[in-house]
């Protein structure tokens, strides 16, 4: 009976799910949990922020910023990964009302969504220029031209957010994960250029036996070397 | 001499001088001090081959002083031996010996020269009117001496200078002329006393009395010498014998050197100019900050060593932080000729940008003076959490927000989420094909309707179609002359489309005429030719093909239109 009452027990206070191991501090356990998922091939936003999470718990930011994007990418509304990008980096918003206005709107559309978008609205500007072609040689009574307007206005919206999101994706989005400096060239015999810090972001622009030559967003680059970096999407190289 | 010290006892033998005239007695003085002397013998006197003992005194003296908030009691039981040489040269008086509380002590050997001819002012204590400087030092009644506690050492290790006025005469005044200065270091006094207070002790051998004038303690700054400059007073002995009103003049000390060594070539990381035994911590005053907002980063540096010397850390450098020069504060104390205690660097701090920002770890080294090594450091790294200069908002509210999404987590589905969707360029080929298919639609009715030409052209196969289907028909049901007429009907209409031309208003041969002049090749010429024929033939003629003739004729007109269209 007491053999039964300790087990039961020991069954209770062990950690069964990853959520347990997470609430209850074994981050690590939990992280290890996560890989296999991605092993198995599951990719999805929450996946990502919940690995995101438990690297920022155990305090290796520049991982956890890492997944945060990763996830990102995938689902940019959700809101609970955009708090979390917002502890590293703040979106500096556009002193002009209506491009601020219209970049937040494209930043919380996926690009898996602008390329529906996209396809949606080709498809109905192609109907609409269709039945615009036809009215020019039978008499159709339809308002083509308050819809062609509309309909392309949709079109070039839907353009523009893909363009956006996939020259993202093209740009090699890189996040630093660890501490190191930049140089002015792909070794450390030059020049040391500036100190770069976990959790910086920039876009790759070139490669070097090793080396990463990355503009940061900051507006400044140097050769870094790529261990103490990766791709937010690793399938973009 | 000191001979001894085992733990509160002193046990030291002195003479009052060292040259002693043949004949002339001289003293010899044995000392025991100690807080405790209660059961203290008499010292066994040596025997000496060539000197004899004429006597011997005992006197006793207590002193109590009061230092650092303690008393301390001192009893010295003082014995006088009186000597007499009986020939000339040099003697070792041996060491005299006590017995204790079970412990043997002895003092140490003392040597003396004994000499004929020399009067007993001669060889008493050098005659004050002289240079004192060019005195022998065993013959100096007044003197100023400095002790250094080490004689090299490394940058910035701390080292003790103690200033010591020696006398053997009687002083009746005393004035510092020039204060004790030192070269290429940093100094920091210990005690310079307002008032003379002497002690006995015994220096090469001889008695005198000691006073101290000047304690401090010195640090080198960089890896120059250290010179200790001589320092000198003006002294009045008190009249004797010799001298009634007594004698002023100016005592000096010597000029020392204190070598100082480089440090060891493999300097770490962090490494300025700390030497000591010393730690490093550091304290954040807050973690959660505004942009521009300034917080402040203690760097504490803690032990003995060179604390008031130090440098700052050195701060790495980062783009998201305005790091200001520090502000330096030291709490030290001098004790057991060392400086104690802790120096605290405080950093004004202000991030540039919002977000989590790591202030980079500090690497900090100093030069352990004992075990002769670097001993490398660091603190740090630290993360803030910066937020917008505009955000309106508590910190409160902005670490419960952290707090909600770090906290939890979300439940992770078995979904997988691709990027683009899979085969995204063909999403867009149906669209395309319809578009083309609308334009070519468009086109196409825009030129049949402006153009006739085109326009019967185009209705040619939609005749030839229903025309044939016809006279298949009129084949199978053997309707003979309604097929012969039909097939005329057909090929005529062909022409009329297709090279317009009123063929049924025309004979026969203008048809042909026409037909050639619109280069029609021969061979269709004479198979339309036959076509028209047989078909008049048959229409007008009892003739009557069978089907297979008919069939052949529907393959001929076929052959015919082909050859044309």
């Amino acid at each position: 009976m007491l053999c039964i009452s300790l087990l039961m027990l020991f069954s209770q206070t062990s950690p069964s799910t990853t959520e347990e191991y997470y609430k209850n501090g074994e981050y690590a356990k939990a992280l290890e949990e996560y890989n296999e998922c991605l092993d198995r091939g599951i990719q999805n936003a929450e996946l990502y922020l919940n690995i995101g999470n438990c690297y920022y718990r155990m305090g290796d930011f520049g991982k956890s910023l890492l997944y945060y994007r990763r996830g990102w990418f995938l689902d940019p509304s959700n809101e609970n990964i955009l708090n979390n990008i917002s502890l590293f980096k703040r979106n500096e918003s556009n002193p002009n009302p209506f491009i601020s206005f219209f970049s937040r709107i494209i930043d919380r559309i996926s690009l898996r969504v602008f390329s529906y978008l996209l396809v949606l609205s080709f498809s109905l500007l192609v109907i609409i220029i269709a039945i615009r072609l036809i009215q020019t040689i039978k008499l159709i009574n339809f308002p083509v031209n308050p819809l062609l307007i509309l309909v392309g206005l949709f079109f070039i919206f839907s353009l523009i957010g893909f363009s956006i999101w996939y020259g993202r994706v093209k740009s090699r989005w890189v996040v630093t994960t660890a501490t190191t400096m930049a140089y002015s060239g792909p070794d450390e015999e030059f020049k040391e250029l500036m100190r770069v810090d976990k959790a910086e972001e920039g876009s790759l622009v070139r490669e070097d036996s090793g080396w990463w030559l990355v503009h940061f967003h900051s507006g400044e680059g140097g050769w870094i070397d790529s261990t103490t970096a990766e791709l937010v999407i690793p399938f973009s190289k | 001499m000191v001979i001894l010290i085992l733990f509160s006892l002193t046990f030291t033998a002195s003479v009052d001088q060292v040259v002693v005239p043949v004949g002339e007695s001289f003293n010899v003085s044995v000392t025991i001090e100690g807080e405790d002397l209660s059961g203290v013998e008499t010292p066994s006197a040596p025997n000496i081959s060539g000197i004899d003992i004429l006597g011997s005194s005992r006197s006793q003296s207590t002193q109590i002083n009061f230092i650092n908030g303690k008393f301390n009691k001192s009893t010295s039981y003082i014995y006088d031996y009186q000597m007499i040489a009986r020939r000339e040269g040099q003697f070792t008086i041996p060491p005299f010996t006590l017995k204790y509380k079970g412990k043997e002590y002895a003092t140490d050997p003392i040597k003396i020269n004994v000499k004929k001819g020399i009067s007993q002012k001669d060889a008493s204590p050098p005659n004050t009117s002289r240079d004192f400087r060019t005195e022998s030092r065993d013959f100096r009644s007044v003197f100023l001496e400095n002790e250094v506690s080490k004689s090299s050492v490394y940058p910035g290790e701390p080292f003790v200078v103690t200033h010591y006025l020696y006398v053997k005469t009687s002083l009746s005044d005393v004035q510092l002329t020039g204060p004790p200065t030192y070269e290429n270091v940093w100094v920091e006094n210990i005690q310079s006393p307002t008032r003379l207070n002497f002690t006995t002790t015994t220096k090469n051998g001889i008695r005198y009395q000691r006073s101290l004038i000047k304690q401090d303690i010195l640090f080198p700054l960089g890896e120059k010498n250290v010179q200790v400059n001589p320092f000198s007073l003006q002294v009045i002995t008190r009249g004797d014998m010799f001298s009634f009103f007594g004698e002023r003049k100016t005592v000096s000390s010597e000029t020392k050197t204190i070598r100082v060594k480089p440090f060891p070539s493999d300097k770490p990381a962090g490494f300025i100019d700390a030497v000591g035994k010393l730690d490093i911590s550091s304290e954040i005053d807050t973690l959660n900050i505004r942009v521009d907002a300034p917080f402040s980063l203690k760097i504490i540096i803690e032990g003995e060593g060179n604390l008031n010397l130090l440098s700052a850390p050195k701060f790495p450098d980062s783009r998201k932080l305005n790091l200001y020069p520090p502000e330096s504060k030291a709490n030290t104390k001098i004790s057991g000729g060392t400086l104690k205690g802790e120096r605290i660097f405080t950093y004004l701090i202000t991030p540039k940008v919002s977000g989590i920002i790591e202030i980079p770890e500090i690497k900090w080294a100093y030069f352990d003076i004992q075990k002769k090594t670097f001993v490398s450091k660091k603190i740090g790294p630290w993360q803030i959490h910066a937020r917008p200069s505009d955000e309106i908002g508590s910190s409160e509210k902005e670490t419960n927000k952290i707090n909600k999404d770090i906290a939890y987590i979300l439940p992770v589905s078995e979904k997988t989420v691709s990027l683009i969707p899979k085969f995204f360029p063909l999403y867009f080929i149906p669209s395309i094909i319809f578009l083309i298919i609308a334009v070519y639609y468009v086109i196409d009715v825009r030129k049949t309707l402006g153009d006739r030409r085109y326009a019967s052209l185009k209705a040619i196969p939609k005749q030839l179609k229903s025309g044939f289907r016809k006279l298949e028909k009129e084949i199978q049901n053997n309707n003979v002359i309604q097929f012969y007429e039909d097939m005329t009907l057909v090929l005529l209409k062909f022409i009329k489309l297709k090279f317009h031309l009123n063929v049924f208003g025309m004979k026969k041969k203008d048809l042909l005429s026409d037909l050639q002049n619109k280069k029609v090749p021969e061979k269709a010429l004479n198979l339309i030719e036959e076509i028209l024929i047989k078909s008049e033939t048959v229409r007008f003629t009892s003739l009557k093909p069978t089907q297979e003739e008919m069939s052949k004729d529907l393959k001929n007109l076929r052959e015919v239109i082909n050859a044309l269209h």
